[in-house]
């Protein structure tokens, strides 16, 4: 059996064999202490298993594999370095196969390919496989790869993707296929709103989410708490925000489960958690599908139906649907968002992709013994002798040649460098002795990225205008802030800091035309990636006014589906209606 | 019970028409006091600056006694009140070419006092210049009735940006016992002040100013003197782009980038100078340059 990939024109053949086995990281049964990043799948290629261990080695990861006939085999595992550079690599592991460990080092080559550990007679049946944490620093591994043939899987990504539909046999499309009235897609705090406004209208809804709990930024998993007011939507909402504990706050995890239960409580509210989208498929400008993978086993589903919310943040499906989409600061001319105060650092005369950056929020404590911090002279490269024992919402990291999507992996890493860093120069520190981490965050809390463009692009001068609009289905209080990281002020100062810049405003409002797409036909959209100005985004982004979107987007899909009508069609012939149903929210007839 | 409460309400108001009627006679005597020293020497009468409620009418001059040195400037008094007291302060403010809060002077026998009547320390005197410099100071987003009640009964909570305001902010940013002097004072020489003198600037714009501007630290003050040029200037002043760029901050070079027409940078001869200089830049603005380089 061979595998023919068409490349830049030239046919490349790769031999395969039924004794070729691929096993990807993340399937493994047992993950012992490494964790399932899903978070760039569309840049490298795949989930992965990550050694997030806060510098110390975490525990073993272990599967087991058939061999279908006994023989020599040649063995990659997919992995980088992630901070290459004149030190070792800070995320180094181990393959063992049944009893034997490799002595290769594995995570020490640069980018993302295959390393080649080394050879091992195989015999048939069953075989161990165990991923050895060295460090506690990140190490991370895609996949391994077993083949009687010395020659390596490809590693461009185009290439690879095909490749590796061809080795686990995938078929073309999702063999199952689902249905629902509503597919809404990112179980953060827009996309929980929807889904639950929707179902208590009956629809049957679809709730896909990439992580194992809801929430999103205001999850235990990024632990930012939630903002802004209820505005006609306090019943709803008070079942998914949090407490205003501090950033980073280990409450975040009794809000999950507040979270979860409430959003268990309605049987017509179907939960893919784990499950990630990648592809929307658009006939006519109407999404016809939205594909997901399952994040760890790597099955697929395909879920129809008439009406799509992207609550992804990212704003994925409208990516994939062909949706118009803005990123990056738009020039001051462009909607008339000038703050003479502020100058450039609130909107630029010229335009550019500064956008507002990502955070990583950590925590460190006082034990009852002393520790040793291990040494990170990769991370002092980034900090240099900045010193820290924990990580608010300024640790935030943006440049105008980062993109906070396609860079989001560099991102991520840049604020682990940046924070091992800072925690190491604290703990040498006189009387710091008994300091040690508590918890890093993994995953990216984006503030911006992709932001789908609607009937009605949402501006600075909406919110400073307090304007009213016959649509007004949000209404939020909070000021207008935007960010920018600090050393462009002063050069001295660590490039992943951020400041806020603060605008006062009275009340203002968002029409639900900026909850749609002006160009794919049944497409809503709830949360940071709604039809908005960068500064636009300024005010609305925290997660009570998204909150406010998704719960709107899910009572105008009610009666989008009532009148078998499109989003827009509901703003033209029945917004008094629509209008009424939003008014109606907290009314205990609406609490089924 | 009614005409004992009606009786407190009279009294309320005989005692708040007597503290109005002794807040006129020392404005009054504030007015007219010695301390009021009209400027004399190279100063332009720019704008008139109403200080809280209209009580004061302060005008603000233009200095042009230095031509390497050029300010605004204002006796400012001001009301300050606070739930039961008012007071009058009195402070020569300084504002540069873009508006911009300098610094401020005290005069002779009109110290700034707190609630309690206690003059300020010199400390006192340093947090409330830190304070009026900073313009993105939290007192900006509060208005006065949003002061008292936080910072007495809220308890204090780690800063959090993203919420605004907390508690903590503002007690951080007003001078401890001057709440309401340092709130006031933040709001007259940071309010809409600052976009006058920045217009008055710009409609007598010069190049002595430019080359003040120039000179400061501040990166947004270097911007403000490049928003005055013409596209074709970035061409014309290459050296000057060059050597702005060499001793420029991050944002400086990141806003010239954007500003480079391509001709600025066509010759060979520009193209080598910016690759001289290239290890010195910051990403942003290589970013944007970089481009430029690769079309070459």
């Amino acid at each position: 059996m061979v595998c023919v990939l068409i490349i830049g024109g030239w046919i490349q053949i790769i031999p395969l064999q039924a004794q070729d086995i691929l096993i990807e990281a993340e399937s493994f049964k047992f993950r012992g202490g490494w964790l399932v990043d899903p978070q760039f799948i569309e840049q490298m290629g795949s989930s992965y298993l990550l050694a997030h261990g806060l510098g110390q080695p975490v525990e073993d990861a272990r599967t087991s594999f058939t061999v279908h006939k006994n023989g020599k085999y040649h063995v990659w595992a997919r992995t980088k370095n992630w901070v290459p550079g004149p030190w070792e690599a800070p995320g180094k592991f181990k393959l063992g196969v049944n009893e034997l460990v490799f002595e290769t080092l594995l995570g020490t080559i640069e980018d993302w390919n295959w390393q080649y550990v080394g050879e091992i007679k195989l015999k048939k049946g069953s075989n161990q496989l165990i991923l050895k944490d060295l460090t506690g620093f990140d190490a991370r591994c895609d996949a391994i790869f077993f083949s009687q043939y010395n020659t390596p899987p490809p590693g461009e990504l185009s290439t690879l993707k095909r490749w590796r539909s061809t080795v686990l046999q995938l078929p073309e499309d999702p063999d199952e296929h689902l249905y629902f009235d509503l597919i809404v897609t990112g179980g953060g705090i827009a996309g929980c709103a929807a889904a639950i406004a929707a179902a208590e209208q009956g629809l049957q809804v679809a709730l896909i989410h990439d992580r194992p709990v809801l929430g999103g930024n205001a999850s235990s998993e990024i632990r930012v708490h939630t903002l802004g007011i209820y505005g006609h939507f306090e019943r709803i909402l008070r079942m998914l925000d949090t407490e205003h504990y501090p950033n980073g706050d280990p409450r975040a995890k009794q809000e999950d489960e507040k979270r979860m239960a409430n959003i268990r409580r309605y049987n017509n509210i179907h939960l893919f958690l784990n499950w990630r989208a990648y592809n929307a498929f658009t006939e006519k400008n109407i999404i016809q599908y939205v594909d997901a993978q399952h994040t760890s086993t790597g099955e697929r589903l395909r879920f129809s139906g008439p009406y799509f919310v992207d609550c992804t943040g990212d704003g994925w499906i409208g990516y994939w649907a062909g949706a118009e989409y803005s990123y990056g600061r738009e020039s001051v001319d462009t909607y008339g968002e000038s703050w003479e105060q502020h100058g450039e650092l609130w909107s630029p005369e010229e335009p550019d992709q500064f956008v507002m950056g990502s955070s990583l929020l950590w925590r460190s404590y006082q034990t009852e013994f002393s520790s040793i911090f291990p040494e990170v002279p990769w991370a002092l490269e980034v900090t240099g002798d900045f010193a820290a024992a924990n990580g608010e919402w300024q640790w935030e990291f943006s440049r105008n040649d980062l993109h906070q999507i396609d860079d989001g992996e560099f991102i991520r890493d840049h604020m682990l460098k940046a924070i091992y860093g800072s925690f190491y120069n604290e703990k040498q520190k006189p009387g710091n002795e008994n300091l040690a981490l508590e918890w890093v965050s993994y995953l990216l809390g984006k503030r911006e990225s992709r932001r789908l463009v609607g009937d009605h692009v949402y501006t600075f001068n909406d919110m400073r205008n307090n304007v009213k609009f016959p649509d007004s289905v949000v209404v939020e209080k909070r000021e207008v802030d935007v960010h920018f990281q600090q050393n462009l002020l002063n050069s001295s100062q660590p490039d992943f800091l951020s400041e806020a810049l603060f605008y006062q405003v009275d009340t203002y409002y968002i029409p639900y035309r900026s909850l749609y797409s002006k160009n794919v036909t049944n497409l809503f959209m709830a949360g940071r990636c709604f039809s908005c100005s960068h500064v636009g985004l300024g005010g609305p982004r925290v997660m009570r006014t998204t909150g406010q979107m998704g719960a709107a987007v899910g009572y105008a899909a009610s009666l989008c589906k009532k009148y078998s009508i499109t989003p827009r069609e509901l703003y033209q012939n029945y917004l008094q209606e629509y209008m009424q149903l939003i008014m109606s929210s907290n009314d205990p007839d609406n609490n089924p | 019970m009614i005409l004992i409460t009606i009786h407190k309400g009279v009294i309320r108001k005989i005692v708040w028409l007597f503290w109005l009627f002794c807040l006129l006679l020392f404005c009054a005597f504030q007015v007219f006091s010695p301390g009021d020293s009209y400027p004399s020497h190279d100063l332009d009468s720019v704008t008139v600056l109403p200080a809280k409620d209209s009580v004061f009418f302060n005008t603000v001059y233009f200095n042009t006694g230095d031509p390497d040195s050029f300010y605004y400037e204002s006796t400012v008094r001001s009301p300050v009140c606070n739930d039961t007291l008012c007071q009058v302060v009195l402070l020569k403010v300084f504002w540069d070419l873009r508006g911009n809060y300098i610094r401020f002077d005290t005069l002779i026998n009109h110290p700034l006092t707190k609630n309690d009547h206690k003059p300020f320390t010199s400390s006192d005197y340093r947090k409330l210049h830190l304070t009026l410099r900073d313009q993105n100071s939290v007192l900006g987003r509060k208005k006065e009735d949003e002061l008292i009640d936080k910072v007495q009964t809220r308890y204090s909570e780690k800063i959090d940006a993203v919420t605004g305001a907390t508690d903590l902010q503002i007690k951080n940013a007003v001078v401890e016992g001057a709440l309401y002097s340092t709130y006031t004072l933040w709001h007259l020489v940071n309010g809409g002040i600052g976009k006058r003198l920045k217009g008055y600037t710009s409609a007598n714009y010069n190049l002595d100013m430019e080359k003040q501007l120039m000179r400061s630290d501040d990166p947004l003050a270097i911007i403000f003197a490049l928003k005055q040029w013409a596209v074709k200037d970035y061409t014309d002043r290459f050296p000057d782009v060059l050597k702005i760029m060499k001793n420029g901050s991050p944002m400086v070079n990141f806003y010239i980038a954007k500003k480079l027409p391509p001709e600025s940078l066509a010759s060979a001869n520009h193209q080598k100078a910016i690759q001289d200089i290239w290890s010195s830049l910051d990403p942003n603005t290589k970013s944007i340059l970089v481009k430029y380089l690769l079309e070459e």
